[in-house]
């Protein structure tokens, strides 16, 4: 099943905690070394920046040697049939498979640029192959099976390579395929989908957690982190009103005024976010919690999609002031912990610290405010250009 | 949750009674931080204020109560600076840790309507008049004093981002149609021109141990921009010309190179290396242009391959000989 070394893996996940347990400095250093070498982890794992230089580098060898293969065999009608897309997606994974088993990688931008790539070409094959057999038909039927086949390919690489994203991709192909077999059924189908979907995210959510300390499990934890937050939002936007509304309209062909059991979906859109930060308080479940701030932004959004109760700038400056007043006044209250929450950071990322993260993205959203002497001067003198230019690079 | 892996290790005599005490400590009564999710609500908070005043300005430019709408702006920005200059702590050249992240962004609020209110009176009042370069020098001016007297990173890279606009202004003629794009020479000189500037920004804060972690804001817009404006100005020239825009990345990345060792930046030794393939491969394709031969295809595909090939082979041991220093 999993390609990695499983000793390593299991190594890597015990060092992680120790090296936090290192960073609040209840270990001390020697500790930490002889814990290392103890148990040691023969993985190449570079760190962020060297892992995106490899995948930017394994892309162009991996495109290269697919342009001069594709070159040499230009004479023979080979390279314009799929089949030569699944072989060149065969090289490609026997690389990673060879780079993986032989070179030690792990997530080190080399397999993660080989896995995907590999996965994409097969992928494009498989759809090259049905749509040729399906163009006369409905394309209902190249959704289903493109999506059954995703969804097969993708489970079986994010099971080998315990990589996160691949698993997301595998559960989106899913819920797809379940929603176009769904719809097979005819308008009763339709009528009723959005509960199928919400009945779907939910038992996904539901089995994810109650398998999150399964010992099949211990190597995915990322996987299953991220699959949390993918069930928990495919759960909301199945029931969200804006979602059910302009898909019912899209599939049935009609322009609706409002929709059935409207109330029950408007109490879904605005009440679930609060449920998700309210359990995620409860429970302390970071996941739970993000996405349910997350999410009242998009119930805000849909609410003011239908009813303008305010002008925006209105509205933009009352949320403000209700942003930044929650924020102060829960700072206020936690600045000595309480009932086990706290406002400190708890652990400090080396990567965020690096990076400035924070200053990058208030230089990103902030520049055009930062700019509106400049604005004006287009309009009256035709002006500044440069400076334009200069923030739109980064 | 965690303790039986410790309880085991400390069999092992890997970790010693106290350390165990210490750990047991931590998870019997848990912390969970809410750290982040607080200075996002702050992000958001301000984001949405500072739009909505902006939109309330641009609603009321013409009416009677843009005053009252300036006097209201003028307020928020007093205020914020007001509140943060009595809860700061006194001005160091070294970095001052702020209060606390309410500060920061009340700071960042300040700044901002701050500079809605120059805009707002430059285009209603032209206290600037026709002095387009005034007009942003002075919003910079004043945006690099609140970045260092208040040591705010963020209001830095603000800053950096409006000493941009203002060469700019300064550099291009104003009818220019060209928008921020690379194929005319006075644009690439002012980009290499605003890049070394900023490297040397970033070279003296460290050397002089003026606010030294503003380093990283200077030297990451530094590099980007020489090496943008370089490589724009190789691509724009002909083939023997253009070698002088090569020597200049080369004397350039070397520096950029060691600096990135001094200073331990796994970020900036990366950014030389990809920058650094894109000059040479440049020159390769257009040396392998030049050939005019059916075979350049053949040959280029090959030298990406070999070429990418041995650029991985590097990194890795860039990365192992960073990690031993």
């Amino acid at each position: 099943m999993i390609i990695y070394n499983k000793t390593w893996l299991t190594n890597l996940l015990l060092i992680d905690g120790v090296e936090k347990e290192h960073q609040d400095g209840l270990i001390t250093d020697t500790e930490l070394k002889n814990i290392k070498e103890k148990y040691p982890v023969g993985f190449y794992s570079p760190n962020i920046f060297v892992r995106v230089g490899l995948i930017l580098l394994t892309m162009v060898i991996s495109g290269c040697a697919s342009g001069l293969l594709s070159l040499m065999m230009a004479d023979s009608t080979m390279v314009t049939s799929y089949g030569w897309l699944i072989f060149l997606g065969i090289l490609n994974y026997v690389a990673l498979e060879v780079m993986v088993q032989n070179k030690f990688h792990f997530r080190s931008g080399v397999d993660d640029a080989l896995l995907w790539i590999s996965g994409a070409l097969w992928v494009s094959a498989f759809a090259w192959a049905v749509s040729d057999r399906y163009y006369s038909e409905d394309f209902s039927g190249v959704y289903l099976v493109a999506s059954a086949f995703v969804c097969v390919l993708s489970s079986i690489l994010a099971i080998r390579f315990a990589d996160m994203l691949m698993g997301l991709v595998a559960y989106l192909a899913c819920l797809v395929f379940v929603f176009f077999a769904w719809q097979k059924i005819g308008a009763w189908g339709t009528a009723t989908m959005p509960f199928v979907l919400m009945v779907f995210s939910g038992l996904s959510y539901w089995v994810v957690r109650l398998k999150l300390n399964h010992p099949k499990t211990v190597y995915y934890t990322n996987s299953m982190t991220v699959l949390q937050a993918g069930t928990l939002l495919t759960l909301y936007l199945a029931g969200n009103y804006f979602v059910v509304k302009e898909l019912g309209d899209e599939l049935n062909g009609t322009v609706s005024e409002s929709i059935p059991f409207g109330w029950f979906f408007w109490g879904w859109t605005i009440g679930l976010p609060f449920i998700y930060i309210a359990f995620g308080i409860k429970q302390k479940n970071v996941i739970l919690l993000r996405t349910g701030l997350l999410l009242i932004t998009a119930a805000a959004i849909t609410f003011r999609n239908y009813h303008h109760v305010m002008p925006v700038e209105l509205a933009l400056i009352l949320s403000g002031a209700i942003a930044l007043g929650i924020s102060y006044a829960v700072t206020r209250y936690l600045r000595t912990p309480r009932h086990g929450f706290t406002c400190e950071e708890l652990n400090k990322e080396d990567l965020m610290d690096e990076l400035k993260v924070e200053s990058l993205v208030i230089a990103e959203s902030f520049s055009d405010t930062a700019q509106p002497v400049a604005d004006q001067g287009i309009k009256l003198g035709g002006g500044h250009f440069g400076g334009g230019g200069a923030t739109s690079d980064f | 949750m965690d303790n039986p892996i410790y309880q085991d290790l400390h069999a092992d005599g890997l970790i010693s009674d106290n350390s165990l005490q210490n750990i047991r400590k931590k998870y019997s009564s848990p912390l969970f931080s809410l750290h982040w999710e607080l200075k996002t609500l702050l992000y958001i908070g301000v984001m949405l204020l500072s739009a909505g005043l902006g939109i309330l300005i641009y609603k009321n430019i013409d009416s009677i109560s843009h005053q009252v709408v300036l006097i209201f702006i003028a307020a928020i920005s007093t205020g914020c600076f007001f509140w943060c200059n009595k809860l700061k702590k006194p001005f160091d050249y070294a970095k001052v840790e702020s209060p606390n992240s309410f500060f920061d962004y009340i700071l960042l609020l300040g700044t901002l309507s701050f500079l809605t209110f120059v805009g707002y009176l430059q285009f209603q009042y032209e206290v600037f008049g026709t002095n387009y370069g005034l007009a942003t020098f002075i919003p910079m001016v004043v945006l690099f004093f609140i970045a260092y007297y208040f040591d705010h990173l963020g209001i830095l890279t603000l800053a950096i981002a409006n000493l941009a606009i203002w060469m700019g202004v300064s550099v291009t003629p104003k009818d220019l149609l060209a928008y921020g794009t690379f194929d005319n020479e006075s644009i690439i000189y002012t980009y290499l021109v605003l890049g070394y500037v900023l490297l040397a920004a970033a070279h003296f804060s460290k050397r002089l141990d003026i606010k030294k972690h503003f380093f990283f804001s200077y030297h990451h817009y530094g590099v980007h921009l020489a090496f943008i404006a370089i490589l724009a100005g190789y691509f724009l020239h002909d083939f023997v010309p253009s070698l002088i825009w090569l020597v200049v990345f080369g004397i350039t990345a070397w520096f950029i190179y060691k600096d990135a060792f001094g200073s331990r930046s796994y970020y900036f030794l990366l950014l030389v290396v990809l920058y650094g393939y894109v000059a040479i491969s440049g020159l390769v394709t257009r040396a392998l242009l030049e050939l005019d031969n059916e075979a350049i295809l053949y040959l280029g595909l090959m030298y990406f391959i070999g070429s990418a090939i041995y650029l991985i082979i590097l990194l890795i041991k860039l990365h192992k000989k960073l990690k031993a220093l």
